[in-house]
C-alpha cells in the first residue's frame, strides 16, 4: 500500500504541495440495512467522464488487486467493487432539498437467499453456490466461513455485487464504460475510506470527475469519498538531526512541497512546521514520516556518509567464544565441521535412530512441533544433532572415507520450566565412519576434547537404543551425565544405507565450561 | 640409523618428489561458520557486543515490539513457522505489553497515529520460530535480556532465522541473519551510511548504494546494494533503517537507534562466488564440495 501511496505522490509531484480533487455533490446514496456483523462498513464514490482504453482498464484492475493484497489484507479488511454506473438502476426520488436522489443498498443475504450471474460466468447462482462452483468464489470462500448471512449489494433490479468475493456480470466495467460506481466494504471504515481515496485519485489523474456518495448508516450519514487533509506538527530540529545536515526553513518548505505536502513554519527558536498530508498518504503516521519525505525530496544519495563518533567496546558472548573454541578443537582432532538444519522430522530424529521421545536416553525428549510445516521432512525441532550427522553419512556414501564429521549446534525440547516453554541448548555431536571405526576411536577423541578444556571425563556403561549394547557409555563430565558415546547400532547404520561401522558421541557444549 | 651414525655412510635413494602424494582430508571449519567468524571479527572490531536469545519466541518479541501490525501480510500463517507444541508463552511483562499495544492502537506522541488494525494479546503470546533475529534486538532494547542499554551502544548477532519460503539454490528454510544496531543520542542517515560503508568495505564491497524503501519498523528505510567485486553486478546486500518512535518509545528507549539486517549466505556468495546454498547447509550437503571449499579469512 505504501508503494501505491508513494507512487501517487510522485505522480502529483509535478504539481507542488497538496492536491485535492474537487468533487461534485452527491446524487447517489448507499443505504446500509441489516448487514452482516462481521463486515459492517461501506464507502464509495461515483466517477464520471471516464475514458478507459485497454491499458487504462488493466491498470485500474491492477491497482484494485494491489490494494486488495495490501491494505485490504487479501480482501478480509477491505474489498473494492467497481461497476458500470449506466447498468445500475436506482429509483430517482426527490430529496428534502428538491434534488433527485438515487440509491443502492448494502445488506445481508441468506447464503441461498438470492441469485445473480457473477463475472466470468453465465449461470444464475446463489452466493453459496458461487463459493463452491465459481473459481473466484472458491478462492475467497474462507473469508466468509463464519458468516451467517453474506454481504450483498442491491439496486432496483436486484443483487449485483457479492463483496468481498465477486461482482455481478450485469455491471461489469468495460472500455465502453463512461461512468463508474465504486463501492468498498470492509471491517474498518478508516481503511476502506483510504482505499477509496486512492482509487479516486488514480481516476482523477486520468481526467475523470469524482462525485460524492452519501452513506446512510441508520441515524449517521457520511459523505464520501473522504478527502480530508491531515496536519502534523514537525520540529525543524528533527528533520536536521535525522538527515544530519543543516537546512534553512525555506528549503524545508520547498522540499515538503516537492514531496506533495504543504508546510507552514511556526515559531522562532523552537521552529516547527504544520505539515498538511493528502488523504492517500496512508503511510504517514508520525512526524518522522514527514522528515523521511523531506529526505527523499532532498535525495538521500546526496548525503555524505560519516562514521558515527560513538565510542563502544566490542565483544562476544561467553557461549559464542566457547562454541568457537570447541569447534577449533574438533577440527584439530580431524573432524569436518558441519552445519545442519534445526528443523527435522520425527522419523529422522527418533524412529530411524531406534529412539522414542519417552525413552530415558540422550536425545529423547518431547520435541517442539511446528504447526504448518513446509513438508514432512521439517515437522519438529531436533532434540539432538547425531541424527543429522547420520543423515549426512547417508547422503554421502558415494564420497571417500573416512568420514569423520562433527557439528556444534542447536537442539531443543519442550520444557515448561523455561520462559518460552522450549529448552534450547548447544550440543556437540561427532561421528567416525570408516572400515575400522570403534568405540575406542570415539572415546579417544572425546577424551582429547575434554582434556583440552580441563574437564574430567568418565564413561560408565549405559544402554542407548541407537548404540550397540555393551559398546555405549554415558558421557559424565565433572560428575554430571551430559551425553552418550558408543558404536552405532547396526540397524541404524543399515537403515541409513551406510556400509561401514560408525562410532560417535554427543554431549552438551556447556559441559566444557 | 640416526643414533648409530650409520647415516654418514648410507646411500639415500631418490624419490620422485613431483609425484602426487596420497590425498589427505583435513579437519575443517564449515565454510559458513568461517564466514560467520569473519563477520563477528569485523563487528567486534567496530565496537559491537554480541547478543544471544531464543530461536523459539513469542510473536510479541518477533513482531509486536517491532510495531508490525498484527494483520500485516508477513504475519500470516503461510509465512511464519508457528509452533503447535508448545503454543503460547506463559508470561509477558504486563507494562511492556500495555505500552506496545497502545503504540499499535494510538501511535506515540501528540502527533502520532496508530494502526487501524486489530491487536490481540493472545496472538502476541503465540510462539513461532523467529523470522528474523530482530527479536533479539527487541529483547535487548526493552531490557528483557538484562543488558545495559544506556546510550551509546552497539550490538550484533550472527544467528539463525527461519522463513517459510520455497526452497531453491539461494533460499533455505533456515538462514543466518547478520543483525546489528547502534544506539546514540543523535543518529542521522549519514551515520547509518557511514557505518555500512565501513562494514562492507571490510569485505571488499565498495560503492554501496542506498535505495529508500518501506519497512514497518524503520523510517527512513534503505535497501543496500553493493557491487560484486568480480562481476561488477549490483546486488542487494541488506536492509537498514532508523527504528521508528512507535517501536522505541514502548521499549523505553529515548535515544536514536539505527539497525540493519542481511543474510550471511548472501554475503558469502558475494565474496566467494559459490552458487547453491543446498550444497553447504543441511543434511543434503555434499562432503566433496565442503572439502574443496576455499578457506574464508
Amino acid at each position: 500500500m505504501e508503494g501505491i501511496a508513494r507512487s501517487l505522490r510522485y505522480h502529483y509531484g509535478d504539481d507542488r504541495g497538496v492536491y485535492v480533487p474537487d468533487t461534485n455533490s452527491a446524487e447517489w446514496t448507499i443505504d446500509v440495512q441489516d448487514v452482516p456483523d462481521e463486515r459492517p462498513c461501506v464507502t464509495g464514490a461515483v466517477i464520471r467522464g471516464v475514458d478507459l482504453d485497454e491499458d487504462a482498464l488493466d491498470s485500474l484492475i491492477q491497482l484494485q488487486e494491489k490494494l486488495h493484497a495490501t491494505m485490504g489484507r487479501k480482501r478480509a479488511k477491505g474489498a473494492i467493487g467497481i461497476h458500470d454506473l449506466a447498468m445500475l438502476k436506482g429509483e430517482s426520488v426527490s430529496g428534502a432539498d428538491g434534488n433527485a436522489r438515487r440509491s443502492i443498498t448494502y445488506t445481508g443475504v441468506e447464503p441461498d437467499g438470492d441469485t445473480f450471474v457473477p463475472l466470468d460466468d453465465d449461470a444464475e447462482r446463489t452466493p453459496a453456490e458461487v463459493l463452491t462452483e465459481h473459481p473466484t468464489g472458491e478462492q475467497y470462500a474462507d473469508l466468509l466461513a463464519e458468516y451467517d448471512t453474506f454481504p450483498a449489494i442491491y439496486d432496483d433490479i436486484g443483487l449485483f455485487s457479492f463483496p468481498p468475493v465477486i461482482n455481478g456480470r450485469r455491471t461489469e466495467v468495460s472500455t465502453d464504460s463512461r461512468e463508474l460506481f465504486v463501492e468498498l466494504t470492509g471491517t474498518d471504515q478508516w481503511t476502506i475510506d483510504r482505499m477509496c481515496a486512492i482509487v479516486c485519485y488514480a481516476l482523477d489523474a486520468r481526467g475523470a470527475t469524482v462525485e460524492d456518495v452519501t452513506v446512510e448508516y441508520g441515524d449517521t450519514e457520511l459523505v464520501r469519498p473522504d478527502f480530508e487533509v491531515r496536519t502534523k506538527r514537525v520540529p525543524h530540529e528533527r528533520v536536521e538531526t535525522l538527515l544530519g545536515i543543516d537546512l534553512e526553513p525555506d528549503e524545508v518548505v520547498d522540499l515538503a512541497e516537492r514531496a506533495g505536502l504543504d508546510a507552514e513554519p511556526e515559531g522562532g527558536d523552537d521552529l516547527t512546521y504544520d505539515v498538511e498530508i493528502p488523504p492517500y498518504r496512508v503511510d504517514v503516521l508520525h512526524p518522522v514520516d514527514v522528515a523521511d519525505d523531506i529526505g527523499r525530496a532532498y535525495g538521500f544519495n546526496e548525503l555524505v556518509p560519516r562514521y558515527p563518533e560513538v565510542g563502544t567496546i566490542g565483544g562476544r558472548t561467553e557461549t559464542s567464544r566457547l562454541e568457537a573454541a570447541a569447534r577449533e578443537t574438533l577440527v584439530g582432532l580431524g573432524f569436518e565441521d558441519l552445519l545442519n538444519f534445526n528443523m527435522t522430522s520425527e522419523a529422522d530424529n527418533f524412529e530411524r535412530m531406534r529412539l522414542s521421545p519417552e525413552d530415558d536416553a540422550v536425545g529423547a525428549a518431547a520435541p517442539a512441533t511446528i504447526e504448518e510445516p513446509y513438508s514432512e521432512d521439517f515437522t519438529i525441532l531436533r532434540t539432538w544433532a547425531l541424527p543429522s550427522l547420520v543423515s549426512v553419512l547417508e547422503n554421502n556414501t558415494h564420497r571417500s572415507y573416512p568420514q569423520d564429521l562433527a557439528e556444534i549446534g542447536f537442539a531443543a525440547g519442550v520444557d515448561d520450566a523455561t520462559e518460552t516453554g522450549v529448552a534450547e541448548r548447544r550440543t556437540v555431536a561427532a561421528v567416525l565412519a570408516r572400515h575400522d571405526a570403534s568405540y575406542e576411536d570415539a572415546k579417544a577423541r572425546l577424551a582429547a576434547l575434554c582434556e583440552e578444556f580441563h574437564v574430567d571425563l568418565e564413561t560408565p556403561a549405559t544402554d542407548h537404543p541407537s548404540f550397540i549394547d555393551g559398546r555405549a557409555a554415558s558421557v559424565v563430565v565433572d560428575g554430571e551425565a551430559v551425553g552418550v558415546v558408543g558404536e552405532l547400532h547396526p540397524a541404524v547404520i543399515v537403515d541409513h544405507d551406510v556400509e561401514v561401522p560408525v562410532a560417535g558421541f554427543e554431549f552438551e557444549l556447556g559441559a566444557l565450561r | 640409523m640416526l643414533a648409530s651414525g650409520e647415516w654418514r655412510d648410507a646411500e639415500f635413494a631418490d624419490y620422485n618428489v613431483e609425484a602426487d602424494a596420497a590425498e589427505y582430508t583435513p579437519g575443517k571449519t564449515h565454510v559458513l561458520r568461517q564466514a560467520a567468524e569473519r563477520v563477528k571479527d569485523v563487528l567486534v572490531g567496530m565496537g559491537f557486543q554480541e547478543m544471544e536469545g531464543p530461536h523459539v519466541d513469542a510473536d510479541f518479541y518477533i513482531n509486536d515490539c517491532l510495531f508490525m501490525p498484527q494483520d500485516h501480510p508477513a504475519r500470516n500463517h503461510w509465512d511464519r513457522f508457528a509452533l503447535e507444541q508448545p503454543e503460547k508463552i506463559d508470561d509477558l511483562p504486563d507494562d511492556l505489553v500495555e505500552r506496545v499495544e497502545r503504540a499499535h492502537r494510538e501511535g506515540v506522541g501528540s502527533e502520532g497515529d496508530g494502526y487501524h488494525s486489530p491487536w490481540d494479546e493472545e496472538f502476541a503470546r503465540s510462539l513461532a520460530l523467529r523470522g528474523h533475529t530482530t527479536s533479539l534486538t527487541a529483547r535487548y532494547l526493552s531490557g528483557v535480556a538484562g543488558a545495559d542499554v544506556e546510550p551509546p551502544q552497539r550490538y550484533f548477532s550472527v544467528e539463525k532465522a527461519y522463513r517459510n519460503d520455497t526452497l531453491d539454490a539461494t533460499h533455505l528454510l533456515e538462514f543466518f541473519q547478520i543483525e546489528g544496531w547502534v544506539m546514540a543520542e543523535d543518529l542521522s542517515v549519514r551515520d547509518l551510511m557511514g557505518t555500512f560503508r565501513e562494514f562492507y568495505s571490510q569485505f571488499g564491497i565498495t560503492d554501496i548504494e542506498f535505495k529508500p524503501t518501506y519497512n514497518p519498523y524503520t523510517e527512513p528505510s534503505f535497501e543496500l546494494f553493493g557491487r560484486h567485486p568480480e562481476t561488477g553486478e549490483l546486488i542487494e546486500i541488506g536492509n537498514s533503517g532508523i527504528f521508528r518512535p512507535e517501536m522505541l518509545e514502548p521499549l523505553g528507549v529515548e535515544a536514536d537507534v539505527m539497525a540493519w539486517g542481511l543474510a550471511l549466505e548472501r554475503l558469502l556468495m558475494l565474496v566467494t562466488g559459490f552458487e547453491d546454498i543446498r550444497d553447504v547447509h543441511g543434511t543434503l550437503c555434499d562432503l566433496e564440495f565442503l572439502r574443496d571449499a576455499e578457506v574464508v579469512y
